[in-house]
């Protein structure tokens, strides 16, 4: 059954209600962890990347960079155990702060390619993007006069017309993750590719209507996304959930592999 | 409408919810003078308020939280904005705004010159200290050497 975007929030909201302690805990756990690991490696190495004038060499400044990258991917698996706490709140399993770890005890390799196969595809999408802005930028550049920095604006522009289709094929391989542990890295991107054939702009549309809750965040200084995130990220299940459900018929999910 | 509230059926975490949200929500009342308080407070409770109602109606301490935020908003945002108004208008005001402007740029000024310190005394130890002199003797006669 294909639920429309209200009732996907209504839903959301339904089983969050008496969770949000858990939810907004967990995501506040989440955030300290990764945060604290920024903070720690920004004491430990003399220069960084915001100091690099007064980096002492470039050891210190490839040190840092490679331990900023492996802080995104430990703060990405927390961020798939993160959703996997959602999932279980969804389908009213239970559920605990240590699910936030769950990643860590599950295939943590097949988050990391996960994660490695779509910055790859991003960076296969953005190559011709930066062609494209750097071509426009220098023409309004030498035809108008206009200063160079059209050529970020138009980058920003470009990447983002290019680049969110793109990703919305990809938003639902960490549910799939969490789902199906047998699949391999490839199966799981070509199966959320395969699910949200036909359902990208729904989904964008349920992202966009997020807007007002922002403002909101906004108003409170920030303080509000610690509800108004679980609320984003149940509804973002629920999605994922509802078009598990309708398309479980389809020839596609009918494969043995898939189903058993 | 759904009477989910009115049956008195519903969820614990849904009625806590809507109560802290009237309560951040009468705090964001209190505070209404000082904007970047009360402002962030009301949304807070605003935020509450709505996602207590679960899958339902709001409930009337939602209702109520989401009625007094929103008025505190308004209020609160009016308050400053008038404040405003006043300080770029009236002379005595003004005069009093530039010389608080001008105390916070010289305490926070990176130029030790025009610090805020440079008009507090001079400590000790920033004067020379004078060179050790010869020990003053008395002698006879009154005299010194």
């Amino acid at each position: 059954m294909i639920y429309d975007n209200r009732e996907l929030k209504k839903r959301a909201r339904q089983k969050l209600v008496g969770r949000y302690g858990i939810t907004a805990g967990t995501l506040l756990l989440c955030n300290l962890i990764t945060t604290a690991l920024f903070e720690l490696i920004q004491s430990v190495i003399p220069g960084n990347l915001y100091s690099l004038s007064q980096a002492s060499s470039m050891f210190s400044i490839a040190a840092y960079l490679v331990c900023s990258i492996i802080i995104v991917f430990l703060g990405n698996i927390l961020l798939s155990g993160y959703r996997y706490l959602h999932m279980n709140i969804a389908r009213q399993q239970p559920c605990s702060v240590s699910n936030l770890f769950y990643g860590f005890n599950h295939q943590p390799d097949k988050v990391i390619l996960l994660i490695l196969r779509v910055l790859s595809i991003n960076l296969l999408y953005m190559l011709p993007c930066l062609f494209i802005s750097y071509v426009v930028g220098s023409l309004f550049y030498t035809l108008l006069g206009t200063s160079i920095e059209i050529f970020s604006i138009t980058a920003i522009i470009v990447a983002a017309i290019v680049l969110i289709p793109v990703n919305l094929r990809y938003v639902l391989i960490f549910n799939l993750w969490a789902d199906y542990p047998d699949l391999t890295v490839k199966e799981m991107t070509l199966k959320s590719r395969e699910m949200m054939r036909g359902n990208r702009t729904r989904y964008f549309l349920l992202i966009l209507s997020f807007i007002g809750w922002y403002l909101l965040a906004l108003l409170s200084l920030g303080i509000g996304l610690i509800w108004i995130q679980p609320y984003v990220m149940m509804t973002c299940t629920q999605f994922y959930l509802e078009l598990n459900e309708s398309q479980r018929d389809t020839a596609y999910w009918s494969n043995e592999r898939y189903n058993g | 409408m759904n009477d989910f509230y009115d049956n008195g059926n519903a969820p614990e975490g849904s009625v806590k919810m809507a109560t802290a949200a009237l309560i951040v929500g009468i705090a964001a009342v209190l505070f209404f003078r000082i904007f970047y308080l009360s402002i962030p407070m009301a949304a807070i409770s605003i935020i509450l308020a709505l996602l207590s109602r679960g899958g339902y109606t709001v409930s009337l301490r939602g209702k109520l939280a989401i009625i007094v935020s929103s008025a505190t908003i308004i209020f609160s945002a009016s308050n400053t904005a008038y404040t405003i108004y006043q300080i770029y208008h009236d002379p005595v005001l003004r005069q009093q705004f530039e010389m608080y402007m001008e105390y916070f740029e010289r305490l926070y000024s990176e130029d030790e010159d025009s610090s805020i310190w440079e008009l507090l005394p001079r400590q000790e130890q920033d004067t020379p200290e004078p060179a050790p002199s010869a020990p003053v003797l008395p002698i006879e006669g009154g005299e010194q050497i």
